[in-house]
């Protein structure tokens, strides 16, 4: 990440084509990309004309909310700490929360493809909201819900908390 | 999570997800499946699961007059009283006899500093430790404990300070393994504890007291002025000078004392309140272990008796057996809603929920 953001010396932005598993080409900022530690890792020992990425397990419609979420973090990132080079107050990382919380309220099989995406693309953020918002959904469940919901077979011998 | 298209999440993501529950919630869902019931178990998921409450939990306990009441500050705003491990309390003879000390979700509590107990409030589980090696008259000199966990030794331990004799510097030291279950002297120190508020810290793998440096002939002074610190791994004693004391507190006085201190975590640094009859004093030692380095934080203008410091950093303070939280940054306090509490509060300390077993 930049120590400052000065738009007026900007170089010209490099991009990077991500393919989505049905096919489908998103041409992003090189910087949104990187946010993915898996495609960072393998950035320096690609060819600098080679910039696209075949990502076979992530379907597009899942792959455009990544690339939101990206987009938006490496935006207020910025903002973040432009504000706080010129030490003017800024409610910066609080608004990005709320965001957050706002993305991530999606429905139950969203919110699966969300969270394996962020897994196979190593994004740390997005993986822990993701995985906090299951927890939150979870929370309080009975164990019979908890198993249809992650589809497990009762194995359990005997069932002492069942009642509870 | 495998809704209608059948998927099923990897074992590291449920791990993960878990991971994030209350113990409460963990404990009955061990009957979800076999693996879960082996995972909830496993070291390493408790580990996991202590990292991210480290990371997250913002809780206050807290004791009144006698070990069977405990409670806990939720979330800043309720306060739940828990049922205490039986047959603890010890109507003693003085006032603030008792001692409570946190570490990983696991408490010490006792009221005569005889029969000890460890408690996991959270799984409920608990143990009468063995009796200790030095004796201690239940209504003579006073005690002080402190929970630590040896990051080296990977163990849980319990420090017991005693001052068994009148007008002397000399505190007699033991500590308790919780691996060994059983407790080693240790070197004597050369100072004696604070009578009057026994909080305790576990900060940066050492435990810190409020010690006094010189008891005078009589034994009257028992003003605080110094905090002692072992290092739980080295077992060696240091000691710190507290700042001087400004103002006074009268009725502290009476009792022998200046002001009410209490020992706490303010922004990464040791810190000491105190209350007197004017305000109450926020000290941070900036630069740990430098005395040079106390510095006045925050002034807070007649809200209380300063008790704990919450984990973002607003002052747990107490007034008749109501909690009130300050916040320094608006200089505002809210009152918890509570019934008042009967004897009040004595001492509080931040928690967290864990799996720890016992």
């Amino acid at each position: 990440m930049k120590d400052s953001f000065n738009p007026s010396i900007e170089p010209p932005k490099k991009t990077v084509t991500l393919v989505s598993s049905d096919g489908y080409d998103f041409e992003v900022e090189e910087e949104v990309a990187l946010e993915s530690q898996v495609i960072k890792d393998g950035f320096e020992d690609k060819a600098v004309d080679d910039r696209e990425y075949l990502l076979f397990n992530v379907h597009s419609d899942t792959l455009e909310l990544i690339i939101k979420y990206c987009e938006k973090h490496v935006s207020s990132r910025k903002s973040i700490s432009a504000a706080a080079a010129s030490s003017s107050s800024s409610n910066g990382e609080e608004a990005l929360k709320e965001w957050d919380e706002h993305f991530i309220s999606v429905d139950t099989n969203t919110l699966y493809d969300i969270l394996m995406a962020a897994d196979y693309l190593n994004i740390k953020s997005l993986l822990d909201l993701a995985i906090q918002k299951v927890a939150d959904t979870i929370h309080g469940r009975s164990p019979e819900q908890i198993r249809k919901k992650f589809n497990i077979e009762n194995d359990s011998i005997i069932d002492p908390w069942a009642s509870e | 999570m495998s809704g209608s298209r059948g998927k099923i999440l990897p074992d590291d993501i449920i791990e993960e997800i878990l991971s994030r529950l209350p113990v409460k919630s963990l404990l009955k869902l061990r009957c979800v499946c076999k693996s879960w019931c082996t995972l909830i178990s496993d070291p390493n998921f408790i580990n996991l699961h202590l990292k991210h409450s480290l990371e997250n939990n913002d809780q206050t306990i807290l004791r009144g007059h006698l070990a069977s009441e405990v409670y806990l500050l939720e979330c800043k705003q309720r306060l739940v009283k828990l049922d205490s491990p039986p047959n603890l309390s010890m109507p003693s003879f003085m006032y603030n006899d008792g001692t409570l000390s946190c570490c990983n979700g696991l408490v010490c509590l006792t009221d005569d500093g005889n029969t000890i107990c460890l408690w996991n409030p959270s799984t409920r589980r608990h143990r009468i430790l063995p009796q200790p090696l030095v004796a201690r008259n239940p209504s003579g000199y006073t005690f002080n404990m402190g929970f630590a966990y040896n990051s080296i030794e990977k163990d849980y331990v319990v420090v017991r300070l005693v001052v068994t004799a009148r007008f002397q510097n000399l505190c007699e030291v033991e500590i308790y393994s919780l691996r060994d279950n059983s407790w080693t002297r240790i070197q004597n120190i050369s100072h004696t504890i604070c009578r009057d508020n026994k909080g305790v810290v576990f900060f940066v793998g050492a435990l810190h007291w409020l010690g006094v440096r010189d008891v005078d002939y009589l034994g009257i002074k028992v003003m605080p002025d110094i905090i002692i610190a072992l290092d739980v791994t080295s077992k060696k004693f240091r000691e710190f000078q507290l700042p001087q004391c400004e103002h006074i507190n009268l009725e502290w006085k009476r009792l022998g004392n200046q002001c009410w201190t209490s020992i706490s975590i303010l922004n990464g640094c040791l810190c000491i309140m105190r209350e007197n009859d004017i305000h109450d004093e926020v000290w941070v030692m900036k630069e740990y272990g430098t005395k040079e380095s106390w510095f006045k934080l925050y002034i807070i203008e007649q809200f209380g008796c300063p008790l704990s410091v919450t984990k973002s950093r607003e002052i747990v303070l107490q007034k008749k057996g109501i909690l009130c939280l300050y916040d320094p940054k608006h200089q505002s306090a809210r009152s918890v809603k509570t019934k008042p509490v009967p004897n009040g509060f004595t001492l509080g300390t931040t928690f967290v929920d864990s799996l720890v077993p016992l």
